[in-house]
């Protein structure tokens, strides 16, 4: 049978065998991208000039883990398919996740979210409904994020910024930063205390 | 070791390497044809009655078109529950970006308007009184779209092309016209 084949339709096979791995590597583990945009200044891009792009290594398995109760964190940096435009892609950082209450930034909630500050108690926290999470971009007012369009289904992220490639000299883990303190309230937690007099 | 019985080893050897290897490039042709061009799946539970029934229903989806053709009005669409996202949902598109919609005329409340913002779509199960939707959750990112519904495999010999648009008001009227003449 083998021996059959043409010498050029073997290597093509051989190319394919080779490849069907390395895409499923691309697609369910790891693969590089490029930051665009200048939001998550300074964790990236960091030069003002906006002409230097970023390259990071992207966890694609994070996700689909997540299902299992894993790796979608407070603090991590995502790449998520923005939901007023399913050809566009955004990088935000993740700020709370479902059970988390949230106070919006000022003058933030005029956009397509507005309804949600709506929902609940009227004390200027949004709680994060179950699957999903508010994501925002680390410059304020730079940007659309959840300030505009409130919370957002955790299936809309597509993968997690592991590292950074390149440049070289801040290769590595990306800067972790949270909000001011007072601003999330994780599960309750500061609430309860706040509540009781 | 006598001669023969390591070149008996050696075979099995061989025989497994190949083995391993069909087996690792079969699963990712798999995982690959599943994630960017088809799949079938079997559908549970009683939202989407009676274009699929309620269980053992086999599903055929393609993931190939929804990335160039925008969901269209009485699409059946697969879809990432926008509540937890490890779970699969199937729906028909009941709106479009821009569209109004009322809520849920039936239920008390319900008759409030949703304009739908860009990039969302309303999604409802075929089922009105059992199913968890739009109504429930409000519009769903278009980005949380996976795939479009063909058919569906019901039984042996059995298999259903689903009827995708919006019945024309024509055939409505004709259908009133009908019900007229009968009385």
């Amino acid at each position: 049978m083998a021996a059959a084949r043409s010498p050029a339709s073997r290597r093509i096979l051989s190319a394919l065998a080779v490849l069907s791995p390395l895409l499923v590597f691309n697609k369910f583990v790891y693969s590089v991208g490029v930051v665009e945009g200048r939001s998550m200044q300074p964790a990236l891009n960091p030069d003002t000039s906006g002409t230097r792009r970023d390259v990071v290594l992207l966890a694609r398995y994070a996700p689909v883990i997540s299902d299992m109760g894993g790796p979608i964190a407070h603090g991590d940096v995502v790449f998520l398919t923005a939901p007023h435009d399913p050809s566009m892609t955004l990088v935000k950082r993740v700020i709370a996740l479902e059970g988390d209450a949230v106070r919006p930034r000022r003058g933030a909630g005029e956009g397509i979210g507005s309804w949600v500050r709506e929902v609940g108690p009227h004390d200027g926290y949004v709680r994060i409904p179950r699957g999903q999470c508010w994501v925002e971009s680390d410059e304020p007012y730079r940007g659309v994020d959840s300030n505009v369009f409130g919370p957002l289904p955790l299936g809309l992220i597509d993968c997690k910024v592991a590292a950074v490639l390149w440049p070289l000299d801040r290769a590595g883990q990306v800067p972790r930063r949270m909000p001011k303190p007072g601003r999330v309230v994780y599960e309750g937690r500061i609430l309860l205390e706040v509540d009781e007099p | 070791m006598s001669l023969p019985r390591l070149q008996r080893w050696k075979s099995a050897a061989r025989t497994l390497k190949l083995a391993a290897r069909y087996g690792v490039q079969g699963c990712c042709a798999v995982l690959l044809f599943q994630a960017y061009i088809g799949e079938a799946s079997v559908s549970i539970g009683p939202s989407m009655l009676p274009t699929f029934n309620v269980a053992h229903d086999l599903v055929f989806s393609e993931k190939l078109s929804i990335r160039w053709r925008p969901p269209q009005l009485g699409d059946v669409v697969v879809c990432v529950s926008p509540r937890n996202p490890a779970r699969p949902i199937c729906k028909r598109v009941l709106g479009l970006p821009g569209d109004t919609v009322y809520v849920d005329p039936t239920v008390p409340g319900g008759t409030r308007a949703i304009t739908i913002p860009p990039g969302h779509v309303w999604l409802q199960g075929d089922n009105y009184n059992n199913s968890t939707d739009s109504r429930k959750y409000g519009p769903v990112p278009i980005g949380l779209l996976r795939g479009r519904v063909l058919g569906v495999w019901k039984d042996w010999f059995h298999w259903e092309w689903i009827k995708t648009g919006v019945v024309e008001e024509k055939q409505a009227s004709q259908a009133v016209d009908v019900l007229v003449a009968v009385d």
